[in-house]
């Protein structure tokens, strides 16, 4: 007798399912965009396969220097003549420049919305990409078993979001659903607008298929997350085929150039997103291809280190000048990039024009709210300053720098309870206040940064 | 002489931090969820070890048996010990050929040998991605079609374990040989003698760097993934640390006759300093780049000595045989307790539930180091699993992958399916599995598309986006819709929903209920009852406002049975967007 069976567990567990619905199942709405206030959006891009820090921001003068073209005599980024790093300022008694390939994330970093937190990342002993993916996006370093993503955490703790969850709200541009949302039921996953829709099958029946799918989902959507995320799956694909024009009709503002790609097209379908204006406040991306072991290339265009630097360069730039309208359309002021990967890459190079796996690495953040510039106690190259003796430190931990968004532009004091464990955290000064925040922040800015040239 | 560079890079270092506490024995909270009935064990082993029932397949098993024990050892049996015969497979067989009436799929570099492979696809750069996109489309064959489903989903498994991303350069022309020759004759057989075939195969000497690995310039990716994927696993992983920190295995075991160390206590995992040192010992394995095939360079190689495994102890002998430097590695590890139960945990994860009880694996991990020497000591590992009680006891603690899910509703519906290419254009894929290529590919997954080592996610956590979700729901609903080529006029739905319910139903003109068609149709789709609200909704689609147990009539060209055989197609693909269809 299944429906008995079940009548007697939900009555046995009323208690702990009616905690569970309002904490972890779905509400999404179809939100009405005008009754939803200001707030910030955070986009979260993770580089798959450990992206080389090194090369991305390096030392170009001061002591350092001699030691990185001698650690790398094949992919050192010349610091002057041809193909050479881009100036960025000095630390610690050492002058940084950017790879040249990212022109137009320099151009914003002059106008100050970019800051880059070197020696930074995910503080534990394991060069392992598949282990430090997931203890970065779980948001509990050593532990990577953790029964809920730190963005889950964020949505489960963060005050002030609207009673009903918009059907937009958090989303995973993506075909797969990245780990920093385990356990969410409210993220809406998909990769492609034009391909997210409910449109197979005889046509004549399909929305009386959807009315009756859904009543079957509605059974057990309460209780069953397999339930539950069939019904965010049939109504955000509904939402979105209704809300959202496809991307081949959407005009980038301000003549913003998105370079060619499934990258570029995801970071356009965020902005789109964005400047629908539906109350968008997390988005996650990804891009791969950053374990260079092999054939990592020297600082000439063509080379696939290059290349990589190239689209990504490019397309944050052309998605933060996409948004970059006045007035009510300043979306730029109130969107925040935060970019990391699982680890830097060994200092040394390695004999095929790579690099094996390293320790620290470089956090990008760019956005209108950010405070331009280099941040991070730069830990020095000597060998005896190496992580292991063999690759760059870390000083700076990741959770520092995403507590400092969660608190300071998403409005979430909960620190300490989307990263569990995670304690002293003081903000670097990366982000302005929001103004949209509740004066959690202190703002005070750490001594050791600097602002661009 | 020895290049002097070649010792201090990979030189044991002291360590600075505190060992890293292994994490992947940590526990994750089960989620709730909605009561499942037990289906039965002939549906837990179809479902299991293979892709689905095809029609006839339930009675097929409980023919094997006087109860389900005695069924489940026979099917067991059975599918432990595959024909060697491919003739005998009929079905594929006669498929993969064009036999039998079927079309020929007009494969043309399966039975290639390796340099011909090598030769015609990577030097002659004819079609190089053909190689991997015939055995593509084969695997599907085979996954629909064979009679040994459980051969299949261990291939996917091993595959997977073993993950190397098909569309690249040197893995793509190659792929044959590596489907072919390194992972299918060793299924049955020895985790040792796979491991070593992997290590030397040209396809994963290129993956992961390893051709290019010399002592003058050594690249580690291969050693590291090797340890962390293919052996011990992150679980066994102690980070930065020294060798001499690492704790002995516990309860304490020796290491066997015919490993390096004989005799002293094993460590209980590996630090970096293994895998620095398992670098150099693989040093000079790489490719003949006119052949294609293995290549030993001895003046790549690092022949000093080393220390792996060994708490610090040089194990490794200078100068030792050309490749026996490696071979000594590949035997630690398949002899160490801890890829016993990295492997037989992810087993476990594959055959039963995503979290496998710990007493099981443990079980099963001291089996596989026990016979590690054993001619077939994975076929006794997958028994031990599949006759657990774990096994027989256990339904709905995972669900389908998005390759299961379109697999599982084309042999629900006895699929007549061309996996080839067209016989017009012998270079462009049959049209309709070009378009089923690139649906599956929208999911998330689809076979040897996985660019990171690590394979597809085996767990529910990593399927459980609404992407992956619906682009199933648009896959499942494609599966049963018009077919667009034309090449068939007897084949007008890529799935025949129709001529199915017209031999279930016979007396002309057909029709029947909806009752009686949504009971057909779940009995063909899930192979046991549904709970009744969820056929109470079915049948109210099927019925839209009529009695349901009025009779629809099914014939004719009028706009009333024509209008009932849509909505009879669109029930069948609604029942494939039940999570219920999603059970294994």
């Amino acid at each position: 007798m299944y429906r008995s069976t079940r009548r007697g567990f939900m009555m046995g567990c009323s208690a702990a399912i009616a905690n569970l619905a309002s904490a972890r199942f779905t509400n999404l709405v179809f939100a009405d965009p005008l009754s939803i206030p200001n707030h910030d959006t955070l986009i979260v891009l993770f580089l798959r396969g450990g992206m080389d820090g090194l090369s991305f921001v390096m030392p170009t003068g001061g002591p350092d220097r001699a030691l990185y073209e001698a650690a790398r005599p094949v992919l050192k980024i010349p610091a002057s003549g041809a193909n050479a790093a881009l100036a960025l300022g000095t630390m610690a008694g050492n002058q940084f420049g950017l790879h040249p390939a990212a022109t137009h994330l320099h151009g914003l970093y002059q106008d100050g919305k970019v800051a880059f937190v070197h020696a930074a990342g995910l503080d534990t002993s394991s060069r392992s990409h598949f282990d430090n993916q997931a203890q970065i996006e779980l948001g509990t370093p050593g532990n990577g078993g953790s029964n809920d993503g730190w963005l889950t955490r964020h949505f489960l703790t963060c005050p002030d979001l609207p009673a009903n969850t918009p059907m937009v709200q958090r989303i995973a541009v993506s075909s797969t659903i990245q780990s920093s949302w385990l356990a969410d039921t409210n993220v809406v996953a998909f990769a492609n607008r034009d391909d997210f829709l409910f449109n197979t099958g005889p046509s004549a029946w399909r929305d009386a298929q959807k009315l009756s799918l859904r009543n079957i989902l509605e059974l057990h959507s309460g209780v069953d997350p397999r339930y539950a995320q069939g019904l965010v799956s049939l109504d955000a694909s509904g939402f979105i085929e209704q809300n959202v024009p496809t991307l081949s009709s959407y005009v980038p503002a301000n003549g913003a150039v998105y370079p060619t790609g499934s990258f570029g097209d995801s970071l356009k379908l965020t902005a789109q997103l964005i400047k629908l204006d539906m109350g968008l406040r997390a988005a996650t991306l990804d891009l791969g291809g950053w374990d260079t072991h092999n054939g990592q290339g020297t600082a000439a265009a063509g080379q696939f280190f290059w290349n990589k630097i190239l689209e990504f360069s490019q397309a944050l730039a052309a998605f933060y000048t996409d948004l970059d309208g006045v007035g009510a359309n300043a979306f730029a002021g109130r969107t925040t990039v935060a970019v990391m990967s699982e680890f830097g890459r060994r200092f040394r190079e390695n004999n095929d024009s790579g690099t094996d796996h390293g320790h620290g690495g470089v956090i990008t953040v760019m956005g209108g709210p950010v405070v331009g510039g280099l941040y991070g106690a730069w830990p020095g190259l000597a060998n005896d300053q190496l992580y292991d003796a063999a690759d760059l430190d870390i000083t700076t931990d990741f959770r520092r720098v995403l507590s400092e968004l969660v608190v300071g532009r998403l409005g979430n004091p909960n620190w300490q309870q989307v990263f569990p464990g995670y304690s002293g955290y003081t903000p670097l000064g990366l982000v302005r206040p929001s103004i949209f925040s509740n004066g959690f922040e202190s703002g005070n800015t750490a001594s050791w940064s600097v602002t661009a040239p | 002489m020895p290049d002097a560079n070649a010792i201090p890079r990979y030189r044991p270092r002291p360590s600075r931090r505190e060992l890293i506490v292994p994490s992947m024995t940590v526990a994750r909270a089960e989620p709730v969820r909605a009561p499942l009935d037990f289906p039965g064990i002939a549906l837990v082993a179809l479902n299991r070890m293979g892709f689905g029932p095809r029609p006839g397949d339930v009675a097929a098993f409980n023919a094997l048996g006087a109860n389900d024990d005695a069924r489940l050892a026979a099917y067991v049996t059975q599918q432990l010990n595959p024909d060697p015969v491919e003739a005998n497979d009929t079905e594929y067989h006669q498929r993969r050929n064009g036999l039998n009436g079927y079309p020929d799929p007009g494969f043309t570099t399966l039975a290639k040998s390796l340099t011909q492979l090598w030769q015609d696809h990577r030097v002659g750069g004819i079609q190089s991605s053909r190689p991997v996109e015939e055995t593509r489309l084969n695997t599907y064959l085979r996954m629909v079609y064979s009679r040994w489903q459980l051969r299949e989903v261990l291939a996917d498994f091993w595959l997977n374990h073993f993950n190397i991303y098909g569309f690249e350069t040197y893995t793509q022309e190659t792929f044959v040989h590596y489907d072919r020759d390194v992972i299918r004759p060793n299924i049955f057989g020895n985790f040792r003698d796979m491991l070593e075939a992997v290590t030397r195969s040209t396809s994963m000497l290129y993956y992961l760097d390893n051709y290019t690995n010399t002592r003058n310039g050594p690249n580690e990716n291969w050693a590291r993934e090797l340890f962390e994927l293919m052996t011990l696993g992150s679980g066994n992983y102690y980070g930065v640390g020294s060798q001499d920190n690492v704790p002995l295995w516990a309860p304490t075991m020796l290491w066997p006759a015919g490993t390096p160390s004989a005799g002293d206590e094993i460590p209980a995992g590996y630090v970096d300093n293994d895998v620095y040192e398992t670098a150099r010992a693989f040093t000079g394995w790489g490719v003949s780049s006119t052949l294609g095939t293995f290549l030993y360079t001895l003046a790549n190689h690092d022949n000093f000595q080393k220390a792996v495994l060994s708490q610090g102890q040089v194990n490794i002998p200078v100068n030792q045989a050309d490749e026996k430097d490696g071979e000594d590695v590949l035997t630690m590890l398949a002899a160490h307790p801890g890829t016993g139960r990295h492997v037989a945990r992810k087993l476990c994860r594959r055959l039963i539930s995503d979290h496998p009880p710990e007493s099981l694996v443990e079980t099963i991990g001291d089996l596989f180091t026990a016979q590690w020497q054993a001619p077939d000591q994975l076929q006794q590992v997958y028994e031990a699993i599949l006759l657990s009680t774990e096994f027989k006891t256990t339904w709905g603690e995972k669900i389908k992958r998005p390759v299961e899910y379109s697999v599982s509703a084309m042999r629900a519906l006895a699929a007549n399916w061309n996996f080839g290419y067209t016989s017009q254009n012998p270079l462009t894929v049959e049209q309709d599995t070009a378009n089923f290529l690139s649906r599956q590919t929208k999911t998330g997954h689809n076979l040897f598309a996985r660019v990171p080592p690590d394979g597809f996610g085996d767990q529910e956590d990593f399927w459980s986006g609404t992407n992956t979700r619906l682009q199933c729901w648009r896959l499942g609903s494609w599966l049963i819709d018009q077919d667009i080529d034309g090449t068939s006029a007897t084949d007008d739905f890529r799935l025949d929903v129709l001529g199915q319910t017209y031999a279930a139903f016979p007396a002309l003109p057909h029709q029947a209920t909806s009752e009686q068609l949504v009971d057909f149709w779940i009995g063909r789709i899930f192979g046991r009852a549904l709970e009744a609200a969820q056929r109470d909704e079915l049948v109210d689609f099927m019925a839209q406002g009529n009695s349901p147990t009025q009779a629809l009539l099914l014939d004719g060209s009028s706009s009333t049975p024509t209008a009932v055989r849509a909505r009879l197609r669109a029930l069948v693909g609604l029942m494939f967007m039940t999570p219920e269809f999603l059970l294994k």
